[in-house]
């Protein structure tokens, strides 16, 4: 077994505790005295999976809600496996219990491409409740469900009411399901522009078109096609839960969010090709308002700062940030990242490869988080940006006139994972996790022991500027030569970047 | 003579077989040559006889969410129309960008070999017609018959509103257009894809037709025509649970002119016509976007 620990592949703040997902479990912290308390382990070995004998190969998508311990009790003083379960049984309980009410398997036989290739399914992103009461986690695949998606998820955010989990799929459908799933019940309600299932198995099919209704030899030949296909059982069980399609882009869906500005709640989503949508928020979410246009490369991260709810900063695969009023869908300033992330990488591809052309560096945005607090810098608003498979932070001042301000690189021990911010009065902190497993500047080298470094770093701004403050107390999880599955779990995003002649399919 | 050409075929063994090798490989691309030189040729011409179809067929499936190397503007506003319709650029002054004097206001998507938009193009002279389809040689068919007709009746100033390009509307429809930029979309004979699981490659679904409500102002009309009864049902169904459309009703249906185009001039239109097949239309309006 390897000494190098496990990275974090998401990481979210939830009132007065960090979550952090690493591979298939989420360990919780205190923010007070960065300590672990208790580590959730997916419920694989709790009989929810078929076990033994020959895998399952069905491959599902879920969405999982832990309930974070409640805000005023105090970090429990006991030994580790209590503490272990505490999480499991208090905190998680009702979601388990729930996904054991409503455990349903459904056959998907798409071969995922962003798969871990981890034993158990990784959760691929986190979101909380504005309270901090309730964290969502999502898998990338699973084996039973617990909260059935017709898709995998691949963005999730929460409306501003606190009251409804908006979800993004690859398939570029958004879709929004009730954050307490207490009704099961299907809905196709007033809100969803979802049209009732017509493929319905119990009904002996009848092709739509006969040869009388079918001109075209190209028609015919699909009639055929469909007679062939069509005598298998209809595939998808129905879904059993609230579940409403808001809108849908025919692109893959990277990032959503929703916003409430002057009284109105929006839903912007973001595509693989190049789009930013602004649609009315739920029920009129079938209305389109209008599309932030400019980029030419993919889009991963969309962030609103809070405060200022009318801007919205975007990056992907872009050389530069881009600043919004998407109300008006007018684009502000664009801020160059590409000369900044290649400053850091040249450093370390030289040391490998010699020479390295600079301008075939490429931007691959992973975060990009607003941070301001009152005392800091006069309440100014930082953004902090990260590239996938860069060893640093960017940190950049949002001028009065929204233009993005570099202020500092903050090299990191490790690649830049995830990060969340975290005010401790007077000083804003920022939480990041870094790749603990593969060297900085590298998304395929494994480190050496001697290389090893501590997964989660606290920083704090001291004016603009950020300090390492400290580490977090670490888990016992090491990686166990899972190393380059982990690759795919922790870099996805540049797959995103479309090559010449490339014949993607969705489906 | 057998013999004979044995001995002949001993002596040059090699250079027959190098021969034959080359037949093998000249035969295939002998045909996809002369269709390019068909083609080169006919783009070259300045005032050309009408294309023929033969030198532009593809095959008829081009995958919808594949990448391709469209072409496509970042946004309207960067779209240089000026190429498309050339004989409504506004003179500007020299090193500004070029302008037209009227916006595209109808669009025919999956225009396939442009039938329609040749018919509708004289019918409708003050407007700027545009259609769109995936496949490159048809799209490529489609300019060439335009640029002919243009030759043709260039005393009569004709079909200089017609246009067309390479696009994917399923993805980048709101490239092209503002909102509420247009006036009528047609969508003729659009692909079925009979099979469940094909039915998201389909043109109409429910959250295409929020991209076709933005892209159409309110009051303006989508025309649909099949002679598939399943996919009229499909495509009546989702426009009419779509809160941004209402049918059109029967009479006001068959009184708008552009119906019996759409039912008698485009090239799927004629062939259900020759094989004596039912042709299903209907309608929609697009509403005004309610108070919020
Ligand atoms: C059956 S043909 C109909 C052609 C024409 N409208 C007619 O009625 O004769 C459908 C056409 O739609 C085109 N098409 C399919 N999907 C498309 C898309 N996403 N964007 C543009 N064109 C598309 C196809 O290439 C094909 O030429």
């Amino acid at each position: 077994m390897s000494k190098l620990r496990m990275p974090y592949q998401c990481i979210e703040k939830a009132g007065k505790f960090l979550v952090a997902a690493r591979g298939s479990s989420i360990d919780l912290f205190s923010l007070d005295d960065l300590s672990l308390l208790s580590t959730w382990k997916f419920p694989h070995a709790q009989g929810l999976s078929t076990k033994g004998g020959t895998q399952s190969t069905t491959k599902n998508h879920s969405i999982n809600m832990l309930e974070t311990p409640a805000l005023d009790t105090e970090p429990p003083h006991t030994s580790p496996a209590a503490k272990r379960r505490k999480l499991s049984d208090e905190s998680s309980t009702q979601a388990v219990e729930a996904g054991e009410r409503k455990s349903m398997t459904k056959p998907n036989s798409r071969s995922d491409s962003v798969a871990s290739g981890l034993e158990d399914p990784a959760f691929i992103t986190l979101a909380s409740t504005r309270g901090g009461q309730h964290v969502i986690a999502v898998t990338g695949e699973d084996k039973t469900i617990r909260v059935p998606m017709p898709k995998r998820p691949c963005a999730i955010t929460i409306t501003q009411d606190n009251s409804t989990i908006i979800a993004a799929d690859k398939f570029g459908d958004v879709y929004s399901l009730p954050l307490l799933f207490s009704e099961l019940e299907v809905d196709q309600t007033p809100g969803s522009i979802a049209t009732p299932r017509t493929e319905s198995s119990s009904k002996p099919f009848t092709p739509a078109a006969n040869e009388l209704t079918v001109h075209s030899q190209r028609n015919r030949r699909a009639l055929e096609n469909q007679k062939a296909q069509s005598n298998k059982a209809s595939e998808k069980p129905e879904l059993t839960f609230e579940h409403r399609l808001l809108l849908g882009h025919v692109s893959m869906l990277t990032d959503v969010a929703a916003v409430d500005i002057q009284g109105r709640g929006y839903i912007i989503s973001a595509d693989r090709d190049e789009h930013i949508r602004v649609s009315r928020g739920i029920p009129q979410s079938h209305i389109i308002e209008g599309f932030c246009l400019g980029h030419t490369e993919f889009i991963s991260r969309l962030c609103i700062p809070q405060g200022k709810p009318n801007l919205l900063i975007s990056g992907g695969g872009d050389n530069e940030l881009f600043v919004w009023d998407w109300l008006t869908c007018r684009l502000l300033s664009k801020t160059d990242l590409q000369s900044l992330i290649a400053d850091v990488l040249l450093e370390y591809k030289a040391k490998n490869d010699g020479s390295y052309p600079k301008d075939e560096i490429k931007v691959t945005v992973s975060n990009i988080v607003h941070a301001k607090h009152a005392d800091w810098n006069d309440g100014a608003d930082m953004l902090l940006v990260t590239s996938e498979g860069v060893p640093a932070l960017f940190t950049f001042l949002l001028t009065p006139d929204n233009i993005l301000k570099h202020i500092q690189t903050v090299k990191l021990p490790g690649n830049a994972l995830a990060l969340t911010t975290y005010a401790l009065t007077p000083e804003g902190s920022i939480i990041v996790s870094v790749d603990s497993i593969h060297k900085p500047g590298s998304i395929t080298d494994c480190r050496s022991e001697a290389e090893a470094t501590e997964p989660l770093r606290l920083y704090m701004f001291r004016g603009n500027e950020l300090n390492n403050k400290s580490i977090f107390k670490p888990t016992n999880a090491y990686d166990e030569k899972q190393s380059v599955k982990l690759t795919n779990l922790l870099y996805n995003l540049e797959n995103l970047r479309k090559r010449d002649g490339e014949a993607k399919e969705f489906e | 003579m057998h013999n004979n050409l044995a001995s002949q075929t001993e002596l040059q063994s090699p250079s027959v077989l190098y021969l034959l090798n080359l037949a093998i490989m000249v035969g295939p691309a002998n045909k996809r040559q002369k269709r390019e030189e068909y083609r080169t040729a006919h783009r070259e011409e300045a005032a050309p006889e009408l294309p023929k179809k033969k030198f532009y067929r593809q095959r008829a499936h081009a995958n919808p969410f594949s990448d391709h190397q469209l072409t496509y503007p970042i946004s309207p506003e960067t779209m240089d129309w000026s190429p498309y319709y050339p004989a409504f650029v506004l003179n500007v002054a020299p090193g500004g960008t070029q302008t037209l004097s009227k916006d595209v206001e109808v669009a025919d998507i999956g225009c396939g070999f442009g039938g329609l938009l040749v018919a509708l193009a004289p019918k409708l002279p003050d407007t700027l017609l545009l259609g769109m389809e995936i496949r490159s040689q048809v799209t490529e068919y489609v300019q060439e018959r335009i640029k002919a007709l243009r030759a043709q009746n260039a005393d009569a100033h004709l079909y200089q509103n017609a246009a067309c390009l390479r696009a994917n509307t399923m993805k980048f429809l709101p490239n092209f257009f503002r909102k509420y930029q247009l006036l009528k979309i047609f969508l003729c004979f659009p692909d079925p894809h009979f099979k469940a699981r094909k039915h998201k490659a389909r043109i109409v679904s429910a959250t295409l037709n929020s991209e076709y409500a933005y892209v159409v102002r309110p009051g303006g009309i989508i025309y649909t025509i099949t002679d598939v009864e399943d996919l009229h049902n499909w495509m009546v169904q989702h426009f009419d649970s779509h809160p941004s459309f209402q049918r059109v009703p029967e009479d006001e249906q068959e009184a708008d002119e552009c119906v019996s185009v759409m039912r008698t001039e485009t090239e799927e239109g004629k062939k259900v016509e020759r094989n004596k097949g039912k042709k299903f239309v209907a309608l929609f309006r697009r509403l005004e976007d309610p108070e919020w």
